[in-house]
């Protein structure tokens, strides 16, 4: 393992239930980062961070994290924290049962993290977790995930039932502990990559169990333009299969593609080209029926 | 030892508070009963706590692993860490079981004696043993053990396999119990084993116990985390 590849994922297939839903992924995560990993319902990415701490164990292919295996290894499994989407936590236990655990389960736990943490979301650490709103339950999963000190620390959809002001808390925190803490590297799922933007560094991009992006995340977004203008001053240039979203009215028409899809220079004086936001990108790059007829 | 700390700690956290509302209950019927019995509304009864207990264990065996292994399995624990942390804890609870269990029966069953009460409380071990604290307890902590294993056996079945397998175990459990009844020998060895005091001394309750404990070891080390949605549906 070179020394800053902290996951080494190597043609790994997972089924459930027959069905193949992790497809012979093959991917690198390297010490110290925030990487996001964007997918549309059902790409994926949940096995894959499940793959990842071991929560269940890949058909085919190799995963190795910190060099090792993860699956009921427990070297690898006391540097990794999971916090999945509504993770599981008893709705009898109070939240202090919550951090004697997280204590015994993690060796870096940080009892002091774990504390400003909960006056950050303001949770009392003796209310029970069925007395928590959804919001405070993610709010209190977070804490785990932060106070865990985890080398590697995984979110899955963090920042669902959030408000506006906790998920800038949380942001804010993320970014601090980053900028503070080496040795840290964080993995955000999410739907909503804008949001996130500011913060990943790297961005993997799953659909239907595969792999389809893996960059930084400005480079991605890079990729794909908005042309605007008359239909002839556009479509002879590009390759029309490769149009991702399609927006015509009369003679004129929006279209987004990628950058190598344009297959010779356009008269810029007649084509408006305009960058795209992420989100819409990720959204028709891994949509199958692309075209809009206005 | 923090995995199994951990461990422990969930698997109180879930069985305190049902552990509680059984002792409550239990407690319960037996001052109801001694007030009825009292007042006269019961005339030559008697009560039973072996089998409440007895059932009560099966439950918690049958439930405890089905809703704690998420959890542990969440907070990073191993499959192994957290089997032994789950057989320990029932080892744990056997005892204490087997505690507060002839504790009542001895407290209310002296209490009943003292201000002639007319409720027997009946207890199945004095078939079997002499009557005496430590004879109890031990037959009680036997017996429950096995009640618990067998109920995480079939728990870890279920969670693992689903539905359809914990019944075909539970139906071939049974089998293997009931169908040897016909042949004399076996019935003979079963009379022998039930009606004597080798129940007590041999112990082989607990012996039996140890086994399940490790038939369900296997099935827990490849369980993926997902398996309880199965198991489940």
């Amino acid at each position: 393992m070179s020394n800053n590849k902290i996951v080494q994922i190597t043609n790994v297939s997972f089924y459930h239930d027959q069905n193949q839903v992790i497809r012979h992924i093959n991917l690198e995560i390297e010490q110290n980062g925030i990487y996001g990993l964007w997918g549309r319902n059902g790409a994926g990415k949940t096995t894959l961070m499940k793959l990842l701490t071991g929560l269940i164990k890949p058909d085919a292919g190799n995963i190795k994290v910190f060099g090792e295996r993860p699956f009921e290894n427990r070297n690898v499994l006391q540097n990794i924290c999971f916090i999945q989407e509504n993770h599981p936590l008893n709705p009898q236990w109070r939240i202090y049962n919550v951090l004697t655990l997280g204590k015994y389960f993690y060796k870096n736990w940080d009892e002091s993290k774990a504390n400003i943490w909960l006056e950050r979301f303001s949770l009392h650490p003796k209310a029970k977790v069925k007395s928590l709103s959804k919001g405070m339950r993610t709010a209190l999963s977070i804490v785990i995930g932060m106070a865990s000190n985890c080398p590697l620390t995984i979110f899955d959809e963090p920042t669902n039932g959030l408000d506006a002001a906790t998920r800038e808390i949380f942001y804010e925190g993320i970014l601090k502990e980053y900028e503070n803490i080496d040795n840290r590297t964080f993995v955000m799922s999410t739907h909503h990559i804008s949001e996130w933007q500011r913060m990943i560094g790297n961005i993997i991009v799953l659909n239907e169990g595969e792999i389809l992006l893996n960059d930084e995340i400005d480079h991605i977004q890079s990729e794909a333009v908005y042309l605007s203008g008359s239909i002839d001053d556009i479509k002879p240039f590009i390759v029309i299969e490769e149009i991702l979203e399609e927006k015509t009215m009369g003679n004129m028409g929006s279209f987004m593609v990628e950058r190598g899809s344009i297959t010779q220079k356009m008269d810029r004086s007649k084509v408006t080209i305009e960058s795209v936001p992420l989100q819409d990108y990720l959204l028709r790059k891994t949509q199958k029926k692309k075209v809009v007829h206005l | 030892m923090n995995q199994l700390k951990g461990t422990l700690t969930i698997i109180w956290l879930e069985s305190k508070r049902n552990f509680l509302i059984f002792f409550m209950v239990l407690l319960s019927i037996i001052v109801v009963s001694v007030i009825f019995s009292i007042v006269g509304i019961f005339q030559n009864a008697f009560i039973n706590t072996n089998a409440p207990v007895m059932v009560y264990a099966a439950i918690l065996g049958a439930q405890l692993y089905r809703l704690t292994f998420n959890y542990g399995i969440s907070f990073g624990v191993t499959r192994k860490n957290f089997y032994y942390g789950a057989v320990t804890g029932i080892l744990g609870i056997a005892v204490t079981l087997a505690l507060l269990h002839n504790t009542i029966y001895f407290l209310v069953d002296k209490l009943l004696e003292t201000f002639h009460v007319e409720l027997r409380l009946l207890n199945f071990y004095s078939y079997l043993i002499e009557e005496s604290i430590v004879s109890y307890l031990w037959l009680d902590f036997t017996i429950l053990l096995f009640f618990l294993a067998v109920g995480l056996l079939f728990s870890v079945i279920w969670f693992r396999y689903g539905l359809v397998a914990l019944y075909i175990s539970i139906g071939a459990f049974l089998m293997t119990l009931l169908v040897p009844f016909t042949l004399e020998l076996w019935q003979q060895f079963i009379k022998l084993l039930m009606t004597s005091e080798n129940l007590y001394h041999f112990g082989w309750l607990a012996i039996i116990s140890v086994g399940l404990f490790l038939l369900g070891f296997p099935m827990v080390r490849s369980m993926n985390q997902y398996a309880k949605d199965k198991g489940a549906a």
